[in-house]
């Protein structure tokens, strides 16, 4: 069916002889990519494997030994970080190719296998005292030494989550986990700090140039990190939500300014749903404050959804005409 | 019978084919934009995100619409009446957008039609009609009958799935009311008719006049797959042994066509899959191989849980450097180099990286 399309287009003027033989041969055998499915293949057997070993030691602890078992991570993770080392290409500020499929899921596998050393030893022998914080900081600081001298944004994800935990604990003095305590106002500030501090990240990778394709991880995790604690805040704070609002507006507004300066559908879609969660939860406290029977403040609710959410279809509608039209697509 | 401009969805499937020999570097960017610009299209459809976006919105429209109906409805003989009518409403208000703003899966015709059809079933459902006796042969006739005409309307895949499965459903069920056949015949009906549609699908999917369908018998094809190898699979054979017939399947001499279909269709699917290169087929293979295993380990446990699961994993990576290392070497038609390159799936990626590993460094 492609190849008589491409024939008509031939036949048009369209296409060159040279282009049509290309197509022909393109559409007459396929080319078919298993890049994604082996990935997966890959990371499904590491996920079996790592969690079948857990498992086994869950079940066998008594019999094992911590020393026993602590041995062996430790040899499986410096096994993981010899292997990488042994294989890497020289160390570049630049992006740097894997030099094997194996290399990237190794050296994950390793960098998860260091945290769950230093975890084990501190919740085990208490090798810190009562300082959590320094068993997440040493980690993390690892990870991002691993992330940067390997070149590998798996592990830089495991470092920013690393980076976010360490946090936690020192706000919080130690407890554990992070996101259980979300509602604490001191968590909160810390979060949108740490989502404002990301995503300067994206822009001193970006500007100094060392590892600059790191630099969209960061932005990722900043966006949502800095969006959720803000909206979270939003709830937190009720009713003196207004000043988290207009931070909230900020931020919003910066990545839809920043979906037009990079042609990025992603970012203008983030940036205004989240904008629309906060406002419509203060549009639905603003009624709720009315004092009117229950009913009649559902059913307004209910309508401002309706008109609400056909305003925002309108209004994503237009942004993203103006965003293909602006970018010339 | 389509809704969308036929002209515009030709000229749609040419720019498809286009850009994606332009990205495998066959043709010139320059002939790219002539055939762009040669064959225009008329059609909203938005990028990938917006398309969410839009689809949340929309879906945060209905939702809110509904529980404002129903926030007026004092009497739930009324209701279904004033479903029928949400239903009419949906159902204008999509033919509006296609026609009026050429929404061409934009997120809000692709959710306007769900609604429409989730409000109408809901009517039926709680209509007067539910208290007749064979109604339950009724809705799901209803239900086959809907797909297929909102099918062809709308060329939706979501929309195909939903009337196949009813259909095979009612099937069944009519050919046991009608005592045709008995229970223990069941399985293998759906099984006949699930290759039925299977290879009419198939042989049909690539038929010029029927391109506008050709996602909809895509996905009939890959249904049709999975309640061929459901039917046929041994686990969910002895459930219905079990359930509907109060009796053992594995002292039924027909177990042992249970266990050959359970062992054989997933490597006959990944054989057929591989051989013609559809790559969905393949996926589904593996997954019916994964399933095939587990229905195994169920019945027989001839090592532990943890100890399987090392094996499989270690078995797992094995085979898939095996292949990266092959395909490397060269395998006609395969390649392990990655082809989507392109600003959305790299966006993609970077969210798919931080939602993963995110959520394994947390534990």
């Amino acid at each position: 069916m492609q190849t008589g399309l491409f024939d008509q287009l031939h036949k048009q003027g369209l296409l060159s002889d040279e282009s049509l033989k290309n197509t022909q041969k393109l559409f007459a055998k396929p080319v078919v990519s298993l890049y994604r499915d082996l990935n997966v293949l890959l990371y499904s057997g590491v996920l079996l494997l790592s969690s079948g070993l857990g498992i086994l030691v869950y079940k066998n602890i008594d019999s094992i030994g911590h020393i026993a078992i602590l041995s062996c991570i430790a040899a499986i993770c410096l096994f993981c970080y010899a292997y990488c080392y042994r294989k890497m290409s020289p160390f570049s500020w630049g992006e740097v190719n894997s030099p094997d499929v194996l290399f990237d899921y190794l050296l994950v596998l390793g960098g998860l296998l260091l945290v769950l050393f230093i975890g084990y030893l501190q919740y085990q022998y208490r090798v810190f005292g009562e300082r959590w914080n320094l068993a997440a900081f040493i980690p993390m600081v690892l990870l991002f030494i691993t992330a940067y001298y390997f070149d590998h944004r798996g592990v830089l994800a495991l470092a920013i989550t690393n980076l976010a935990a360490w946090l936690g604990i020192t706000i919080n003095r130690f407890t554990w986990p992070f996101l259980g305590n979300l509602n604490e106002h001191e968590t909160i500030y810390a979060a949108i700090l740490l989502g404002i501090f990301l995503i300067c990240m994206f822009y001193f990778s970006a500007l100094s140039g060392r590892k600059a394709h790191f630099k969209n991880l960061y932005h990722q995790f900043g966006t949502h990190i800095f969006f959720i604690s803000i909206t979270i805040a939003i709830f937190e704070f009720d009713p003196r939500y207004w000043p988290w609002f207009m931070l909230l507006v900020i931020g919003g507004a910066y990545h839809i300014f920043k979906a037009f300066k990079e042609t990025s559908f992603y970012y203008l879609v983030v940036g205004i749903l989240y904008m629309y969660f906060g406002f419509s939860y203060i549009v639905l406290d603003l009624i709720e404050q009315t004092g009117i029977e229950a009913k009649a403040i559902a059913q307004i609710q209910m309508l401002y959804f309706i008109i609400s959410a056909a305003i925002l279809a309108f209004l994503l509608v237009r942004l993203n005409n103006k965003l293909k039209k602006d970018a010339g697509l | 019978m389509l809704a969308y401009n036929k002209q515009d969805l030709n000229n749609f499937f040419i720019r498809e084919q286009v850009k994606k020999a332009a990205s495998r570097e066959s043709i010139t960017t320059e002939e790219k934009t002539n055939i762009l610009n040669a064959y225009p299209v008329s059609f909203y459809t938005p990028n990938f995100f917006i398309r969410i976006g839009l689809g949340i919105v929309t879906l945060t429209a209905y939702w809110a619409l509904s529980g404002f109906i129903d926030s007026f409805i004092k009497s739930k003989d009324v209701m279904s009446y004033v479903l029928m009518a949400v239903f009419i409403l949906l159902l204008c208000t999509l033919e509006f957008f296609i026609k009026r703003y050429h929404h061409f899966r934009s997120g809000i015709d692709d959710i306007l039609l769900y609604a429409a059809l989730i409000t109408f079933y809901s009517a039926l459902g709680i209509s007067q009609l539910n208290k007749w006796k064979h109604f339950d042969l009724l809705m799901p006739l209803v239900m086959t009958i809907t797909g297929i005409l909102a099918t062809l309307r709308y060329s939706d895949r979501l929309v195909t799935i939903s009337g196949f499965l009813p259909g095979l459903f009612f099937t069944g069920l009519l050919f046991y009311k009608t005592g045709i056949l008995t229970k223990h015949a069941l399985p293998f009906l759906i099984i006949l008719l699930s290759l039925t549609v299977y290879l009419l699908a198939r042989q049909y999917r690539k038929h010029p006049a029927l391109r506008h369908y050709f996602n909809c018998l895509w996905i009939l094809e890959i249904s049709a797959l999975c309640t061929l190898y459901i039917a046929g699979n041994y686990f969910a054979a002895s459930m219905w042994w079990e359930k509907q017939l109060s009796s053992e399947l594995s002292n039924d001499p027909w177990k042992y066509f249970f266990i050959a279909s359970t062992a054989l269709i997933p490597f006959w699917c990944l054989y057929t899959g591989l051989r013609k290169q559809e790559i969905i087929q393949s996926r589904l293979s593996v997954l019916m191989i994964a399933a095939s295993i587990c229905t195994f380990h169920y019945y027989v446990e001839v090592i532990s849980r943890e100890a399987e699961m090392i094996f499989y994993g270690t078995l797992l990576i094995m085979i898939a450097y095996f292949l990266i290392r092959q395909l490397k070497k060269g395998i006609p038609g395969f390649t392990y180099n990655s082809m989507e390159d392109s600003a959305g799936m790299i966006e993609m990626e970077e969210l798919f990286i931080g939602g993963t590993f995110s959520a394994k460094g947390k534990s």
